[in-house]
């Protein structure tokens, strides 16, 4: 779980020396992603899957998907092994592609969006101050939580309290980890009291700018669009099966 | 701005004692005021009644006022106080709200709905100020403890508070940094704030205060200057340079830069007399069974990253009371991860009692590894039934505990003991536990004098029972009580030798800074140009004063 917790964390980690984009941009092309996960149409997954490896390549994200991977192994290895004793090798390659453009896609945009001009730009859309604030606050808290959870797990197996059976332990490792959270967020919440979150409407010391990356990554994905409507007239397929997209 | 609290009471709900009794004092612009006191003392108690936590995030009853300016804090609106106050929290990693250095400074500046051009013109002054311009865009989870000190305390001083209250500032951080801190500390009281320092490890802080106010048991014993008060620290945990006594003084001194000013002229003649040299103290060679073995240990954590430990090679015997110190990032938490199998070295090998060490599971025979964050350590609900998972024994969890005169914590929720109180549980309960091998990450962080004395019984202890322990930290206090010293430096051991021997050879590293005794011989060695006995304790050096005088 810890393991787990810190690839996570590290996937999703901001990187300040990488390019930035836009907010609106990152949150335009998570949604577009999103919906062409809907498409039930193989070789649009697929592109997709190749879309999202090659945008991980060109912002330098290769540290960060690959850890986004490994927290994704037992995700991948349970759905594999399910959706082929159901479906076979298709069904597979149809979950497991999913689950590569929603993992790889998160990391790129929160390897590429500071989480402080995230949380501008939902104030700036007039969302409130509270709810604009969680994903940065999230991300502040996944490391904190991820290394409690390494140093439980190795002090509890040190102190001999790992024996047994899973059922018999866990109750042990979530008791500290609960208090551990709570202990964490309420320090949080005093933080974010003393710092005068909330007394009023917040100012911003700057103001999050378009860039050039920001065109490359509108091109590209509207060159995916392109192809997608291209394609699509001309081959009027039945590209939308929701049953299947909630498998 | 002045501030005055008068008569101030504090009653935590479901309690019986107050933790604050008539508590009054004033501090004016100007003033660094440190504020002392045991645990449990009401120092957190006080400052949190202060900065507006205590009632808004615990209930207590509170009497008495606290005014700013003659207004007092109850009328303010919370807008109002965080404009007069700045906070400086005991452990800062938890009290960040954001990624990188720079929006973390500008957090509180937003909330306050400045405009932009002043938000900017704060920030720039901010970095300039406490010189961390280079830290700007790092990410916060990947500074140092000091560097991470100076940010909060950048994120307090931003919107420039009239009062800047620090809860236990440089309980975390090292030597080198806790010098420069307070001497910043200084400054920024001297430019017309109000500083309000609530710590207990005084060695350096004391010496720069202005005033200094004692606590204990919700009590002002104490106010004024720092001299005329130092006796009543005793029981606290007075500066080890105080703890010298010299026949011609019968004021203890605060500072080791005054020490040696005076007592170097004094002493000159003693020492110079003597011809003397460290082989005063004829240190025996410990050796017995050699239990824990690393051989050529090298690690780094991914294939593209450098090396974090190169080439380590350490025989270890039981015994002994061993130190691993370094500055942050030297590796001591690595090497310690890898001695109890977590990581796996790349090179070289473990062993324990000649069995080699694979995994966690046959390092947890003969190891048991308490963490920086100790509370992990712990499974409670109590220190009581804590301890009994481990003995099932209930009279002798009761006798331990009766031992180490900490029979008012026994029975106490976990979650209810403050950070010092829960460090010293956990290390309590880990000696207790049947392993050849104990290692302790930082132990003395948030622990006082009572702490500290409590730690170095457990260590005798253990050395009685033929156990070993070693100790990753850089406090110079417990620097004399070990048995032998390794210094990590570039990935290597730099030196591994006793204390004595390391300590004395550590003159000109700027890195690691030795006990205050040390550095008072040191500088005496260097003005003499001789060589002086090496003591490395205030108790020896004494005993050799009254019998050469």
């Amino acid at each position: 779980m810890s393991f787990m917790l810190r690839r996570v964390y590290q996937g999703l980690m901001f990187k300040p020396d990488s390019l930035h984009v836009h907010p609106l941009i990152g949150i335009l092309i998570i949604l577009i992603q999103f919906g062409f996960m809907v498409v039930n149409i193989n070789w649009v997954l697929a592109l997709l899957v190749i879309i999202v490896i090659f945008e991980n390549i060109f912002f330098k994200n290769i540290k960060g998907a690959l850890s986004i991977l490994y927290a994704l192994i037992p995700a991948i290895v349970i759905l594999g092994a399910i959706t082929y004793v159901f479906g076979g090798w298709i069904l597979v390659f149809r979950v497991l592609s999913r689950l590569l453009i929603g993992g790889l896609g998160f990391s790129l945009f929160f390897t590429l969006t500071n989480p402080s001009d995230l949380t501008r730009f939902f104030e700036n859309m007039r969302i409130n101050s509270k709810i604009a604030l969680i994903p940065s606050l999230a991300l502040i808290m996944i490391p904190r939580i991820a290394r409690d959870a390494e140093d439980t797990f190795t002090t509890l197996r040190l102190r001999g309290e790992m024996k047994g059976g899973f059922f018999r332990w866990l109750p042990k490792v979530l008791a500290i980890l609960i208090a551990s959270i709570i202990y964490r967020s309420e320090f949080l919440a005093q933080s974010l009291y003393f710092k005068g979150f909330g007394i009023q409407k917040r100012t911003h010391y700057r103001s999050v700018r378009f860039a050039l990356n920001d065109l490359f990554r509108v091109l590209v994905w509207l060159l995916f669009i392109a192809l997608f409507v291209t394609f699509y007239c001309l081959n009027k397929a039945n590209i939308l099966n929701f049953p299947l997209i909630f498998i | 701005m002045m501030l005055v609290v008068e008569n101030l009471n504090a009653k935590y709900h479901k309690t019986k004692r107050f933790a604050l009794n008539s508590i009054s004092f004033s501090a004016k612009p100007g003033e660094f005021i440190l504020v002392a006191g045991p645990s449990g003392s009401g120092k957190s108690t006080l400052a949190k009644i202060l900065l507006g936590l205590i009632p808004s995030f615990e209930k207590a009853t509170i009497s008495g006022s606290i005014t700013f300016n003659d207004v007092s804090i109850s009328a303010l609106s919370r807008k109002d106080l965080i404009e007069q106050l700045g906070y400086v929290p005991q452990y800062p990693s938890d009290f960040t709200t954001s990624l990188l250095v720079e929006e973390e400074i500008v957090f509180s500046l937003e909330n306050l709905a400045l405009p932009r051009n002043k938000i900017n013109k704060l920030l720039d002054e901010t970095f300039e100020k406490l010189n961390i311009g280079h830290l700007r865009n790092r990410l916060i989870t990947e500074l140092s403890s000091g560097e991470l000190q100076k940010v909060s305390l950048a994120s307090a001083l931003a919107a420039s508070p009239s009062i800047l209250i620090l809860d236990e500032p440089i309980a975390r951080i090292d030597p080198k940094t806790e010098i420069e801190l307070v001497n910043l500390l200084k400054t920024i009281a001297e430019n017309g704030h109000i500083v309000l320092a609530f710590e207990h490890r005084l060695d350096y802080i004391l010496s720069k205060a202005d005033r200094l106010i004692i606590l204990d048991k919700g009590k002002l014993i104490a106010d004024g200057d720092p001299k005329k008060h130092l006796h009543l620290l005793e029981k606290i945990d007075p500066p080890e340079i105080s703890l010298l006594e010299f026949p011609s003084n019968d004021v203890p001194y605060l500072s080791l830069e005054d020490t040696i000013d005076i007592q170097s002229k004094q002493l000159k003649s003693t020492f110079i007399s003597k011809n003397e040299s460290e082989t005063l103290f004829e240190e025996e060679e410990l050796f017995d069974k050699d239990v824990l073995k690393c051989e050529n240990l090298s690690f780094k954590y991914n294939k593209k990253s450098s090396l974090i430990l190169e080439d380590i090679s350490l025989t270890l015997q039981r015994g002994q009371i061993i130190g691993l110190t370094g500055i942050n990032g030297s590796g001591k938490s690595t090497l310690f991860k890898i001695i109890s199998g977590i990581l796996k070295p790349d090179k070289g090998k473990i062993s324990i009692l000649d069995k080699k060490i694979k995994s966690v599971r046959s390092a947890s025979k003969s190891i048991i590894l308490i963490p920086e964050n100790a509370k992990l350590f712990l499974i409670g609900p109590t220190p009581r039934k804590d301890l009994e998972r481990e003995l099932k024994d209930s009279e002798r969890t009761q006798a331990i505990f009766e031992e180490m005169q900490l029979t008012d914590l026994i029975d106490k929720k976990l979650y209810h003991l403050s950070e010092g109180e829960r460090r010293l549980i956990a290390l309590v309960n880990s000696f207790q536990f049947e392993s050849d091998i104990i290692l302790l990450d930082e132990p003395t962080i948030a622990l006082d004098k009572n702490g500290r004395n409590i730690l170095l019984k457990l260590l005798n202890k253990a050395k009685t029972e033929g156990k070993m322990v070693i100790i990753a930290s850089n406090d110079p206090r417990i620097f004399p009580h070990l048995d032998r010293m390794i210094v990590l430096r570039d990935n290597h051991i730099f030196m591994e030798d006793t204390p004595r021997k390391v300590l004395y050879s550590l003159e000109n590293q700027t890195d690691l800074i030795p006990n205050q005794t040390v550095r008072f011989i040191q500088a005496l060695e260097k003005q003499y140009q001789h060589k002086l006995p090496h003591f490395l304790t205030p108790s020896e050096l004494n005993e050799y004063l009254r019998r050469e005088l």
